[in-house]
């Protein structure tokens, strides 16, 4: 009986052992990439304590270390300008798997081990600022700043970030989910850039057909449908402008409507109609990148920072790839940095974050990473830089950020673009539209706690 | 009788303490609290209401986690059962061959097992894209209409089968070719002297001597297939709507894109249980003793 037990007990360590190995490892390579740097970062903190410098620690997606990367080169040279300005003290970043780092940020607070600056993203930032994890911006830097220089970044970003009028953090890569199109099809065909849902899905039919250089079959319309497309679909855009918002005021969602029926029945029928494959029921973003640099798509719905790889990666001209704001307004998204309430180093690691939205950081982010400017003084002084054809994308994203969709922080959405590829997907294979849509509301509702 | 400590016994508690400390850190403390955490809401790991059984009740209640726990348990059976009938077969077939095309074929045939998942389901993926993938170049080359393999339901499930299945036939090959090898060749000279045709050697002679291999792999495999989430979450996404869900990848999203930890913690300790069982059948066919 005794050894009966022991064996189920040991079994019972062996299945934990596997559940442990079962994580994600599709992430592994970066995963270990991020452990290897946090290692060293670890070793860096010991050796700078010892030395009596400060460290302050960041966790963020981007790795400093490589120089391929225009954004991680500018966050380098930030590092190393902060650095100078202050002898002893070193900027350490942790690179992380970003699908995981702000559950690892939220359970490090927990220990009291969470890095002094964090960075999150959009849909995860009610449910860290719900758990008091950061630090108002007021306390550090914010109630410095001049009326002139707060409406200088003041825009959905900006406010997304705030709470009980208070700002804990405003947004870094920013980021806009518009359409990217091929001027040259466009000119080639003699249409414009579509402006409403009639438009799109017209213009992507005139579009579709077999390439006659290259002899693949080519879509109007690129679309991501999977569970795994991290940027929202156009059911948002189509939801929103007809009824104006995606949730009813207590945060439930609210997709069963008119309104949904009919964004669901437009994405049918660009399937249908041939301007969007019917694989795009189960392809990803990372997916439909690929593609749309091998010219499957004339167009392309996806977010705006992506465009310098995809330039540089597209198997045809590169500069007639351009971006414009979809029908309905562009889905504003990306990345939001904070300071760690429980940080011994909030002040320091506040200048560093005042240091990453500073209008010289501003000019870094925008000339070496192309992403687009988080000060509107910035679209004023380079003006010229955001004229040039290869540039406009960045401006095109900006101005969209006035006139975005927005989104409440007051409750959480986590899964909501999931849950309404979800119901497309059901509908694309077989489901009925309405039911569809019921049954991603009570999935997003339960999952989220309402 | 009391039993009494030697400076031997003492000894050898200090040695296997390091290991002891490891598992203790990092397997005993974290399933402990992941079972504590599993009673109690634990959403974006701010420590809420204790709900009892709660998670539990939902989870075995929820048509998507049955549903989900289904199309796992299809998706295991299926490719396990696909990887040891195809590794029998290799491994019978090499077992008469010697010398370097042996060797290479049971090179080839450990590739799929020993390279990453990730590269593993990309490659698959690519292969099945229905405009610029191989398979449908061929196809359309030699005249036939194009297959969307990841696009319906079903293809969607086959396909997944098919790559798991892919992914462990080397494994299978290898374990049983080793059984093989031990197998007494005077037995099956004799039985041959006896008038045993080569079928009958096999059912009645080495498929019994290789059984323990043949279960060990298959267990073993199971186990690695019920718990792959790398494969689904590469391949298929657990899409088009849910039909490749696996367990895992519906426990992974639980975690890390709704923030629900008190219901994957619980939903961690089900799939443990399920596992558990696995391993004492394992433990138990290995004649493993303790």
């Amino acid at each position: 009986m005794k050894r009966r037990t022991l064996s189920i007990l040991l079994a019972g360590a062996l299945a934990a052992g596997s559940l442990t190995g079962c994580g994600s490892s599709d992430n592994a390579d970066s995963s270990a990439t991020a452990d290897a740097k946090t290692s060293d970062s670890a070793a860096a903190s010991q050796k700078t304590a010892s030395s009596g410098e400060t460290t302050i620690r960041m966790w963020t997606f981007l790795d400093p270390a490589n120089t391929e990367n225009g954004r991680s080169v500018a966050l380098s040279q930030m590092m190393e300008e902060f650095e100078a300005d202050h002898p002893g003290v070193k900027i350490v970043v942790e690179p992380q798997d970003y699908n995981i780092m702000t559950a690892k940020f939220l359970s490090a607070t927990s220990t009291g081990d969470a890095p002094d600056i964090i960075w999150c993203a959009r849909d995860e930032l009610c449910g860290v600022l719900n758990a008091n994890a950061l630090e108002p911006l007021e306390n550090l830097f914010l109630a410095d700043w001049t009326a002139e220089e707060i409406a200088d970044v003041d825009d959905v970003f900006f406010q997304f970030g705030q709470r009980d009028g208070k700002h804990y953090t405003m947004g870094l890569s920013k980021n806009s989910v518009g359409l990217y199109y091929r001027s040259d099809l466009l000119e080639a065909a003699g249409l414009s850039v579509p402006t409403t849902f009639d438009e799109l899905l017209s213009t992507a039919k005139a579009l579709s057909g077999e390439d006659k250089e290259s002899g693949i079959q080519r879509y109007g319309l690129g679309q991501a449908f999977s569970t795994e497309s991290a940027d929202p679909q156009l059911i948002v855009n189509y939801i929103y402008d007809k009824q104006g918002s995606l949730f009813n005021e207590d945060g439930t969602a609210n997709w069963s409507t008119q309104a949904g029926v009919e964004a669901m029945e437009w994405i049918v029928k660009t399937v249908e109609e041939g301007a969007t494959p019917k694989e795009a029921v189960n392809t990803a973003n990372e997916d439909s990148i690929l593609e749309f640099e091998a010219g499957k798509y004339a167009m392309l719905l996806l977010g705006g920072v992506r465009m310098p790889n995809i330039r540089e990666a597209a198997s045809f001209d590169s500069s007639a790839i351009q971006f414009a704001i979809l029908p309905g307004g562009n889905n504003f998204d990306g990345w939001f940095a904070g300071v760690w309430s429980g940080s011994s180093n909030k002040e320091l690691a506040g200048e560093f974050l005042e240091k990453m939205y500073s209008p010289e950081a501003d000019q870094l982010w925008v000339t070496l990473g192309g992403q687009a400017p988080l000060r509107k003084s910035t679209l004023e002084n380079m003006a010229d830089f955001f004229a040039k054809e290869e540039n406009q994308y960045m401006k095109i994203m900006s101005d969209s950020f006035t006139n975005a969709i927005p989104l409440s922080n007051e409750y959480t959405v986590n899964g909501f673009k999931f849950d309404m590829n979800r119901a497309i997907q059901s509908v694309l294979t077989g489901g009925q539209i309405e039911s569809s849509l019921k049954e991603a509301e009570a999935a997003f509702n339960s999952a989220n706690g309402r | 009788m009391k039993q009494t400590w030697t400076l031997k016994d003492i000894k050898g508690g200090f040695y296997i303490l390091p290991a002891m400390f490891i598992l203790v850190m990092f397997l005993v403390i974290p399933l402990g609290l992941t079972i504590y955490y599993s009673f109690y809401r634990l959403d974006y790991l701010i420590k809420g209401n204790f709900v009892g059984l709660g998670h539990y009740k939902m989870l075995l209640t929820s048509p998507k986690i049955l549903r989900s726990l289904g199309a796992t348990v299809l998706v295991t059976i299926a490719a396990t059962g696909i990887s040891m009938i195809l590794g029998l077969v290799l491994a019978l077939w090499i077992d008469r061959k010697t010398g370097i095309f042996s060797y290479l074929i049971e090179l080839i045939g450990l590739v799929p097992w020993v390279i990453s998942m990730v590269v593993a389901g990309l490659l698959w993926k690519w292969l099945f894209n229905g405009d610029m993938g191989l398979l449908n170049g061929i196809l359309k080359m030699l005249g036939f209409s194009p297959i969307y393999v990841v696009q319906g339901k079903q293809s969607a499930i086959i396909a997944l089968i098919f790559v798991m299945a892919w992914r462990t036939i080397g494994y299978a090959m290898i374990m049983i070719l080793a059984g093989l090898k031990g197998v007494d060749g005077g037995l099956i000279e004799a039985a041959k002297i006896d008038g045993a045709s080569p079928w009958q050697s096999l059912i009645w002679i080495k498929l019994p001597l290789i059984k323990t291999q043949v279960l060990l792999s298959t267990i073993v495999l199971t186990v690695s297939n019920f718990t792959n989430n790398t494969i689904p979450k590469v391949l298929t996404s657990g899409g088009p709507n849910d039909a490749t869900n696996v367990i895992t990848l519906q426990q992974y999203n639980m975690s890390f894109r709704y923030y629900q930890f008190g219901e994957s913690s619980a939903l961690s300790v089900l799939i443990m249980l399920v596992t558990t069982l696995m391993i004492i059948a394992y433990m138990k066919v290995s004649k493993y003793k303790i």
